[in-house]
């Protein structure tokens, strides 16, 4: 018998586990990527043209564009935080964590108690660097118990059933989840209380002075706005969005540097790729397993705490459309593809925020228009923008 | 992956078309006969933003209830109760709550449903079954076009909010341009439908028009791109989450010179807390009640009985409504031989449907026959000020005229 | 005493009962020979014996001490390692990388550096692809990569499912040549195979096996006089080599 290599290798391709592969596809070959973006951006001018949509007159202008991607982007990141933590669990279990959405949703809840005690006892005014760190924590320690309890009593009893299967748990679980916090705190929404925490005051000498003018704090990270004349475009600008992108930013990388640099990381892809030989090697699967959710649900908790300072409101119902988005985001990015998540967030956020004036469509058709491109994509490439184009799976 | 999602889609199509199926029901008795008088109260009890009305209307007919613990007729004394269902603000939970109502063989007439979307789901039921059934806070002028026998409201139709709302931002305000928005319910697109045309009627444009959903979190990019029309005032017909997001989020899309407006659905201390600063000078149309005496002492009782203000609008028209069932059934029912309850249904219908001059807290009641029970009840522009709506003007409308007086500061 | 013993094993694959009352028993320095046709159970009774697969009963004893209550991926540390059936190496991963997958949990980079540089010694091929996707490799390299990542664990049990399946003879000849050399390095080998001619001529020892139980057991000289028989006998023609 003899060998066939190039039979071999095209086999063991399209698997879950693609962590860094298609990133070091992408550097290499940028251009199917690039592509798509194109073919999106031209089916949207060419319906706007085609199309006599809509009864707006005014310009859309290139300004207008920015601002709204601007938008579109500090959403996006939001998407994109929760599409790792999904992108993850799918890599190594190759479920869809439904649940995830309120994993969410916790940790914007808990964030939510400890601020708003601190602005009771009015830590917030005095100490309000300390009060966000506490929120932030807090939002993430949650959302991670959160994320441990579903592992352990949800996913793992249902770890080895068809996949179907851990599917119907996890939506019955992001119920039970979701009406259990209801029953607990009621169904009504509640207000973040607003925070002003300024920050930078030597790199804008000339924000945040106080009446006289003489004491300037710099700009207010959270609840700030300002004007800004940029390349002759008028944007207002808004502190959370870079906030919130730097975040989701940082968190992409200090994850990606995790999966492809650590030797934990390297235990995390090997679970992906095979967890029968990740065993066999010695790697204990079941401590990996656990330390994604972990990790997916310090994301969420994260991405909860920003949401709600960025939107200022939580109720036990807001995990549902982000969980949703950051769902499609990470199926838009390749499942399994950290890089891929981030790009697929940001792209869904910034369709989201765009499309609907592009395409001079109501804004309620957003969704739609989402769940479109979601469709579309997964018709013509099946493992996402950034996944190989062949999905086969190793039985 | 590729296998899955579409197994995903159906899952979720089945929960879906599972979820909307209506509960059958073929007409129960038309002669209801019981031991108590039971009215049914249906209203959106939870929920973000919506509770506070439908609790607002509960305690309105609690009010009318507790006036007439025993309705006396033919020397027999009957006790009075309310049966209370939360009807979500929403065509299932309007279905669901009629559906148990109808089932019910002691219920004798409705109060409620709550929204226009529950309101609209609801009335086949009970059409079917020949109940009677007073809202206090449907306004969708749809309701009224003549589909529904049960359908009837104490509570203006948004033809006369929209008109009062529209001439008020043309001839009060001042305003030319006005960007419309609604959050896709029956009540939101109709009433939005109303000032619209109304306005343009007046001479002012519409240079904006869109909805959104319930539930969406950032509507920054949809003010953007309203934002381009350069309009004076946006107005919004939906409820009061959805209101605040809007409200503040203003102020990310450079839209903060540009007035908000919305109706009754914001008219709550709810939106004032959710949109924070952003509350500020919002204004918002709402029914009142005619300030009278007897007002005054309602509302008196009201507090003293609940020990808040009221969280919303309908206070008043639920407690009309309910009284008006209650002098319906006193006057309608009889006692059979053994000493029990019995209303026939039918008459109990025409009875409410022909009311005519009667007084009300909410003003005169005149059944028009075909559902409308108030026609000419004032409606009052109120604003956010200290965090308060406040009235700042009433506005009156007679045939086609309308009338507003400004409301001086207290 | 035996470093491995194996008494009367049971256990399934899936709903099959494949492996019914083994036992078998691996001395220090041996190399023994696992033989025995397609779906004889062999595999299923490597994964009992690294616990991928819980028996039903029976009883595993590694250097004096039973598995029976040792999680899989403890039995690594203890020092006993199945390179698994079928090349399944980590594909996205790096030659390197899948190399590291054999040393994980062993902080001592020093200590790495050096069974990486005696484990690529015994496979030169694999010293040149070090930076490439393991996905990449032909299929002899992808079988010496499973040799090479078992033997980063410095196991003192290796056992071997099928080292030379689907492979052209040369390179069976180049694997076999290093199986042969592991008991030199106090590596003992439970070597499962389906080419009997090949695994005996390096095995002291060997068991024959078919629809999950053991037929015959005996030194290499006595089996290879039996292969003929017990070839004909399981229906298997081996391959040449
Ligand atoms: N994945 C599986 N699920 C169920 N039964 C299997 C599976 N793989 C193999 N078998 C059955 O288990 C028995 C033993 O198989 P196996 O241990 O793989 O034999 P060998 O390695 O000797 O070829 C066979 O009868 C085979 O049909
Ligand atoms: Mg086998």
């Amino acid at each position: 018998m003899t060998e066939q290599p190039e039979a071999i290798a095209s086999s063991s391709r399209g698997q879950p586990g693609a962590f860094v592969r298609s990133w070091r596809d992408i550097r290499r070959n940028p251009l199917p990527l690039f592509g798509w973006l194109l073919f999106i951006l031209l089916l949207f001018a060419a319906l706007r043209n085609l199309l006599p949509l809509g009864q707006q007159t005014a310009e859309y202008s290139p300004e207008q564009f920015l601002r709204q991607i601007i938008f579109g982007l500090a959403q996006g990141s939001i998407y994109a935080m929760l599409a790792l933590g999904y992108t993850m669990v799918y890599s190594v279990l190759s479920i869809l964590h439904f649940a995830h959405g309120e994993v969410f949703m916790t940790g914007a809840y808990a964030g939510y108690f400890v601020l708003n005690a601190a602005a009771r006892m009015g830590a917030l005014a005095t100490n309000p660097l300390l009060s966000v760190l506490f929120t932030l924590a807090a939002g993430m320690v949650a959302s991670v118990i959160a994320a441990l309890l579903l592992e352990r009593f949800v996913y793992r009893p249902v770890r080895d059933t068809p996949p179907v299967v851990s599917l119907i748990v996890a939506v019955g679980a992001s119920l039970v989840l979701q009406q259990g916090f209801i029953r607990l705190f009621g169904e009504a929404a509640r207000r973040y209380p607003t925070v002003n925490l300024y920050a930078f005051p030597y790199l804008f000498p000339s924000f945040g002075c106080d009446a006289s003018g003489t004491v300037c704090r710099g700009i207010d990270l959270l609840d700030g706005r300002y004007d800004v004349s940029f390349l002759g475009f008028n944007l207002r600008l808004l502190p959370i969005h870079a906030v919130v992108f730097a975040a989701a930013l940082a968190f992409m990388l200090a994850l990606w540097f995790y999966v492809s640099r650590t030797s934990a990381g390297r235990a995390m892809r090997a679970v992906a790729e095979d967890r029968s030989v990740a065993i066999l090697m010695g790697v204990d699967a079941n401590r990996v397993i656990v330390r994604v959710f972990a990790l997916g649900g310090l994301l969420a908790g994260a991405a909860g705490v920003l949401y709600a300072f960025y939107n200022h409101q939580v109720s036990p119902l807001i995990g549902f459309s982000p969980g949703i988005k950051g769902l499609t985001a990470a199926a838009l990015g390749g499942l399994g593809n950290v890089p891929g998540a981030m790009l697929g967030g940001l792209l869904l956020g910034i369709v989201e925020s765009v499309a609907p004036s592009l395409l001079g469509l109501s804004a309620q058709l957003k969704d739609v228009i989402i769940f479109g491109i979601l469709v579309l994509v997964l018709l013509f490439r099946p493992g996402g923008v950034l996944g190989e184009s062949v999905a086969e799976k190793r039985g | 992956m590729i296998g899955r999602l579409p197994r995903i889609a159906v899952l979720l199509l089945l929960a879906t078309l599972v979820s909307c199926a209506p509960d059958a029901f073929d007409g129960g008795g038309r002669m209801l006969t019981a031991n108590e008088v039971v009215i049914g109260l249906s209203a959106a009890l939870t929920g973000s933003g919506i509770g506070p009305l439908g609790v607002d209307i509960l305690r309105g007919a609690e009010l009318a209830v507790a006036e007439r613990p025993m309705l006396d007729v033919a020397g027999y004394s009957f006790p009075v109760r309310l049966e209370t269902q939360d009807d979500l603000c929403s065509p299932e939970g309007g279905q669901a709550a009629a559906n148990r109502f109808v089932a019910d063989p002691q219920v004798a007439a409705v109060v409620g449903p709550m929204c226009s979307s529950g309101c609209r789901a609801a009335a086949p039921i009970f059409d079917a079954a020949g109940f009677t059934t007073i809202s206090p806070s449907c306004t969708n002028s749809d309701l009224t076009s003549g589909a529904f026998e049960s359908f009837n409201r104490m509570v203006v139709s948004d033809g006369v909010q929209g008109v009062v709302a529209a001439d008020y931002i043309y001839e009060t305000l001042g305003v030319t341009r006005i960007a419309t928005l609604h959050d896709g319910s029956p009540y939101g697109e109709d009433l939005v439908r109303k000032v619209a045309a109304r306005f343009t009627e007046l001479g002012g444009f519409v240079v904006a028009q869109d909805a959104i959903n319930v539930g969406d979190d950032d509507f920054r990019a949809l003010l953007e791109d309203i934002g381009r029309e350069s309009p004076e005032l946006i107005y919004f017909a939906g409820f009061a989450l959805e209101g605040a997001r809007l409200s503040e989020q203003r102020f990310d899309a450079r839209l903060e010179r540009v007035i908000f407006m919305g109706a009754d659905g914001i008219d709550t201390q709810d939106f004032i807390y959710f949109a924070g600063e952003a509350a500020d000078g919002v204004y918002a149309s709402t029914s009142i009640p005619v300030l009278d005496e007897a007002f005054d002492n309602f509302l008196a009782r009201y507090v003293e009985v609940y020990g808040e203000a009221p969280p919303g609008p309908y206070h008043a028209n639920a407690y009309d409504a309910t009284e008006l069932l209650l002098d319906g059934i006193a006057s309608v029912a009889t006692v059979t031989p053994d000493g029990l309850l019995q209303v026939d249904r039918a008459a109990l219908a025409s009875y409410v449907r022909t009311v005519r001059d009667r007084q009300g807290l909410t003003g005169t009641i005149n059944a028009l026959g075909n559902g409308e029970m108030l026609a000419t009840a004032d409606i009052a522009i109120v604003r956010v000020e200290d965090d308060r709506f406040r009235q700042v003007a009433i506005g009156r409308v007679r045939e086609n005229n309308v009338m507003i007086t400004q409301v001086d500061a207290p | 005493m035996n470093l491995l013993d194996v008494r009367d094993l049971f256990a399934y694959r899936g709903t099959v009962l494949a492996v019914k009352g083994v036992s078998l028993a691996v001395g220090q320095g041996e190399i023994i020979a696992l033989l025995g046709g397609n779906g004889a159970g062999k595999s299923t009774l490597l994964h009992a014996i690294s616990g991928l697969i819980a028996p039903v009963s029976g009883q595993v004893v590694f250097a004096g001490e039973s598995l029976l209550n040792v999680a899989p991926h403890q039995r690594v540390h203890a020092g006993l390692v199945l390179a698994p059936q079928g090349r399944r190496i980590f594909a996205r991963m790096s030659v390197y990388e899948n190399l590291l997958m054999g040393a994980h949990g062993q902080r001592d980079r020093q200590l790495i550096r050096e069974r990486m540089t005696t484990v690529v010694g015994r496979f030169p091929r694999l010293g040149e692809r070090f930076r490439q996707f393991a996905g990449t490799l032909s299929g002899g390299e992808q079988q010496m990569l499973v040799m090479a990542r078992a033997l980063m664990t410095q196991p003192r049990l290796l056992l071997l499912d099928e080292p030379s399946l689907g492979l052209a003879p040369a390179l069976t000849h180049e694997i076999y040549d290093v199986i042969r050399t592991l008991p030199q390095e106090g590596i003992s080998v439970l070597l499962a195979d389906q080419n009997s001619h090949l695994a005996l001529s390096i095995a002291g020892r060997g068991y024959i096996m078919r629809n999950g139980i053991i037929i015959r057991e005996g030194n290499s000289p006595q089996l290879q006089r039996d292969s003929a028989i017990a070839e004909a006998f399981l229906g298997n023609r081996g391959r040449p080599g």
